[in-house]
């Protein structure tokens, strides 16, 4: 991400927003700085490989070490740990082994450590790396002389185990964080890095970045378009789904617009750029993800304050540990116990906990085409409880034509069956965009009718529409009974069918031929979708501006409330209302003219939002316009305000439980080291339950949480007992 | 303590078990390399990871075993229970592989690790597949975690490894087979197979738990002794 205070690795925002030298890469933790180090000479294919091999060769030194270590207790405690000859000389072969298979884990894995302290140091606020390294180097120093001079305690499994543990567990959740981020990078993915610049002495290849306002671009059939522009020559459909949720690929000509990461699917276009570089359609939406995300939460501004003040107060318990044990039971105890407390304590726990569930969260609702641009909207959502809809364009995509029916008078003026009454409505209907000519232009194609030739159509506002038809020049007219009616002798259609439905009225020099019934199409997902909101506990109403009658029809037919009808200004003071009673408010409306409602909501989710971002006035925006994305969303928002609390509570907890046993000199670093790297992953893999979108089985989170605590409390009487 | 060859046949028979998620991985090794010798090196260069690995499990199973039985001193108890519990689970993973009990899903999240574990069973060296071979060791396992708990009750560094190492030993064997050929036998034959490893299992569960249960004694009662087998299990010196 472009962002001034993010990882140049994972894309995460850098806690307390850390910024210096500038061109000098930003990391977020040992984890990103030591895969981005291999990622840069390896190649992002060769990292995992390489990461793989660099950490596997170790934990295998590492396992060896550990099995001579464990020889050496049982030896120590068993009832042979006498002075005996062959004693002495095991002992000295398991120590000399140790020693042997410490050293290759120093190389591979002290490398990073060392350079991170050395960032930490040249930033001026040196911290746990410094006290990691100090503490691995203090325990080989004393284990290595130890070796050499035959007696005394080996503490080489703790030099391998806190490097392999820190290491292991910074770089697992540096992979995490990778994850979490990569829907948003797909999203970049798409568009091209070199372009076709045309110019004055023909075609080059350039960089996307070195694309100013007013170049022309050649994009080829099949090609992504790189940036905002105006078609100079060509024409082609255009697949805009990533920008506009748009299913159906859209015709542009010369003159058009077009936004960057649309498709070309089938003609050569010649576009002028109209965007600079970075500012394109889906470059403004990415941002506006991006932003949300980094922006934080609540819960986020808590835990980078406690996280704040988490690593003093750990450096201070560490130091007062250390000198504590030195005091009472010798040097290495103090070390022990020192390194112990700053190897468990996790602070990445606590500063991932909830920056990872969310982005995970904004990534996954990004991949379905759902963007939210405020990171507080999920936990708000999680919370929220009444749903308002708006109906037109919301519920309702359009009009349908229901029935029809011919006059008497229809037979005389040649309409001889129903279809020949349609195919005289659309070809008036044609051209024009009022909700019910559109409902009979589209009846008419779908029973494949051929509009009859017209001459002069023309519109009569607020009326409806006529025209001269072109074979005997008689002028029809499509339009509202009332007009209709006041110019002949029409009469309203004999059929009965409930007060309000919308009716029009055909007519052939002013008489009466035939009239039309129209209903409003509620979007196919609408009632399932509510059905689900309702059932998880939610209430549903529709404030509409329309009319009574026409607002009771769709609200009945989804077995929902509704208010109607309402202005704008009283659609937000209900708003308004329902907010002060305490339930959280979403409002689902159209992006563009419920934006005051949309506004005034807890959450504003939109439908149509179009592809300028900054018109959008919604936190969340569904780019497909589908309904049922909103129990989804729901879901997730439960989902990630759970996985967030529960990251949190186990961020605090486990810090909660463990330095203290660790200051009190319970828990062996090697031990710890453990401990950290479990703590590490299970936040890492809470989150990425919500980042790949798969609801997590059901009560599997708990079910972690019952396997963890058994894990860590095992490792702790482990520890009490190794001691 | 359940003989060694009982535990490399443990693992033969549970084959059938590791064929279902190890599998896959000797068929990854195996694609990325067709020649049959080749191949043959990292099938057998990934089994020693595994067995590396399993056999620093034991120890470690050991060495918690002694712990736990120095913190108890006095008696068989501890080793004795640590059998019992280690055979009930594996009877629990042999009655829900035969389908007697159903299964449970148990929801493993997406390990952000994966992906470069793939990267080493797919590279070309033998190193990384070695060290894919150890990091599979790793990977949560039933039956592995009922032959930890039989490496605990050896309460045993030494014996504790050895235990793990015999039972690595007997899946070698079936992974190697299905890593060079890819399947020997058909669909219904190995279902055949999977059942009858499942009940092997149960098996072998029984007889940890009647040894486990022959060593059991409460107050001054005298243990029962074995009812099946040579007395293996010795009473720790009231240390």
């Amino acid at each position: 991400m472009t962002d001034e205070g993010s990882c140049d690795y994972c894309g995460l925002p850098l806690a307390g927003g850390v910024s210096h030298g500038s061109g000098e890469p930003r990391f977020c933790c040992l984890g990103c700085r030591f895969a981005a180090s291999i990622t840069a000479s390896r190649g992002a294919d060769g990292e995992a490989r390489w990461m793989m091999t660099r950490l596997g060769v170790a934990i295998f030194f590492t396992m060896n070490v550990m099995v001579f270590t464990m020889l050496l207790w049982s030896q120590q405690e068993g009832p042979a740990a006498d002075a005996s000859a062959g004693s002495r000389v095991f002992y000295d072969l398991a120590r000399h082994a140790c020693l042997l298979f410490t050293g290759p884990v120093l190389v591979l894995l002290g490398g990073p450590l060392f350079e991170d302290t050395l960032s930490d140091l040249r930033r001026g606020r040196p911290g746990s790396s410094l006290l990691l390294l100090l503490g691995v180097v203090a325990a080989f120093g004393q284990s290595a002389w130890a070796t050499w001079q035959g007696s005394g305690h080996v503490y080489f499994e703790v030099a391998c185990m806190v490097l392999v543990a820190v290491t292991l567990g910074r770089w697992l959740e540096a992979s995490g964080k990778l994850r979490t981020t990569a829907a948003l990078r797909d999203l970049r993915k798409l568009l091209p890095d070199r372009v076709r610049l045309v110019g004055g002495c023909g075609e080059t290849e350039t960089a996307l970045e070195e694309v100013r306002p007013g170049s022309v671009l050649r994009v080829l059939p099949g090609e992504h378009l790189p940036t905002d522009g105006r078609i100079v020559t060509g024409s082609a459909a255009i697949d805009e789904r990533t920008v506009t949720g748009e299913s159906v690929p859209i015709d542009r000509g010369p003159g058009d617009i077009v936004h960057s990461g649309t498709l070309d699917l089938d003609g050569e276009l010649f576009v002028e750029v109209t965007a600079a570089p970075g500012t394109g359609t889906l470059e403004r939406l990415i941002d506006a993800v991006a932003r949300a995300a980094s922006g934080g939460s609540r819960q986020q501004r808590l835990a980078e304050r406690v996280a704040a003040w988490f690593l003093p107060l750990v450096l201070v318990v560490a130091a007062g540990s250390c000198a504590f044990h030195w005091r009472l039971h010798g040097m290495a105890a103090g070390v022990l116990a020192g390194l112990a407390v700053v190897v468990v304590s996790c602070p990445c726990a606590l500063g991932l906990a909830t920056p990872l569930a969310l982005w995970a969260a904004i990534g996954s609702a990004a991949r379905r085409r759902v963007l939210v641009r405020d990171g507080d909207a999920f936990a708000r959502l999680g919370r929220a409880r009444v749903w308002c809809f708006d109906k037109t364009g919301t519920l309702t995509t359009g009009c349908r034509v229901t029935a029809l029916e011919r006059s008497a008078a229809a037979h005389a003026a040649g309409l001889g069956d129903d279809d020949a009454l349609l195919a005289l409505a659309a070809a008036l209907a044609r051209g024009s965009t009022h909700v019910h000519a559109m409902a009979v232009a589209e009846s008419a194609a779908a029973r494949g009718l051929e509009p009859v030739a017209m001459l002069e159509v023309r519109s009569v506002a607020g009326r409806g529409i006529e025209g001269t038809v072109a074979a005997d020049g008689a002028t029809a007219r499509l339009g509202s009974l009332g007009w209709i009616a006041g110019r002949g002798e029409g009469t309203p259609g004999r059929r009965t069918v409930p007060a309000g439905v919308p009716q029009s009225a055909v007519s052939i020099d002013d008489r009466v031929v035939g009239w039309l019934w129209f209903a409003e199409t509620i979007r196919p997902e609408a009632a399932a979708a509510v059905a689900t909101l309702v059932a998880r506990g939610g209430r549903a109403v529709v404030l509409s501006g329309d009319r009574p009658e026409r607002v009771a029809g769709v609200a009945d037919e989804l077995g929902i409330a509704w208010e109607a009808p309402l202005l704008p200004e009283e659609k937000l003071a209900r708003i308004e209302q329902l907010h002060r009673t305490g339930e959280g408010v979403v409002m689902v409306g159209d992006g563009i003219n419920d934006a005051p409602a949309l506004a005034a909501a807890d959450v504003g989710v939109a439908l149509g939002c179009g592809a300028d971002v900054s018109r959008w006035s919604a936190d969340i925006c569904l780019l497909r316009d589908d309904l049922s994305d909103l129990p989804w969303l729901a879901d997730l928002a439960a989902r990630t305000t759970r996985t967030i609390r529960w990251n949190l509570f186990w961020a605090f907890g486990y810090n909660a439980a463990l330095v203290p046993l660790a200051a009190a000199g319970w828990i062996h670093p090697a031990l710890a080291a453990l401990a950290m790297l479990a703590s590490s992953l299970l936040v890492v893999n809470s989150s990425l339950w919500l980042a790949d979108g798969e609801p997590p089985p059901r009560g599997a989170i708990d079910a972690t949480i019952q396997v963890a605590t058994p894990t860590v409390s095992a490792a702790t009487e482990t520890l009490e007992a190794v001691r | 303590m359940i003989e060694w060859p009982l535990l490399v046949a443990s693992g033969l028979l549970g084959s059938a078990h590791c064929l279902g998620m190890c599998g896959p991985f000797a068929l990854v090794i195996g694609s990325a390399n067709p020649a049959w010798r080749t191949n043959l090196t990292r099938q057998s260069a990934w089994a020693a990871g595994r067995l590396f690995t399993y056999a620093v499990l034991g120890a470690a199973a050991g060495f918690v075993g002694l712990r736990v039985v120095s913190l108890f001193p006095g008696g068989t108890n501890v080793p004795a229970i640590l059998a019992i519990a280690a055979g009930a689970l594996l009877v629990f993973l042999g009655l829900s592989a035969a389908g007697v009990i159903p299964r449970r899903g148990v929801g493993v999240g997406g390990c952000p690790g994966g992906g470069a574990l793939r990267a080493l069973l797919t590279a070309r060296g033998t190193l990384e597949v070695f060290l894919a071979g150890v990091f599979t060791g790793l990977l949560p396992c039933g039956l592995l975690y009922g032959m930890l708990t039989l490496a605990a009750a050896t309460h045993d560094v030494s014996r504790g490894l050895l235990t793990m190492a015999a039972f690595g030993l007997g899946t070698v064997p079936a992974l190697l087979v299905a890593g060079l050929g890819g399947s020997i036998l058909g669909l219904a034959a190995r279902r055949h197979l999977h059942t009858f490893a499942a009940w092997c299992l149960v098996l072998t569960g029984c007889v940890s738990i009647a040894r486990g249960a022959g060593y059991v004694h409460f107050g001054d009662a005298e243990p029962a002794g074995c009812p099946l087998c040579a007395p293996e299990i010795t009473p720790v010196d009231g240390r």
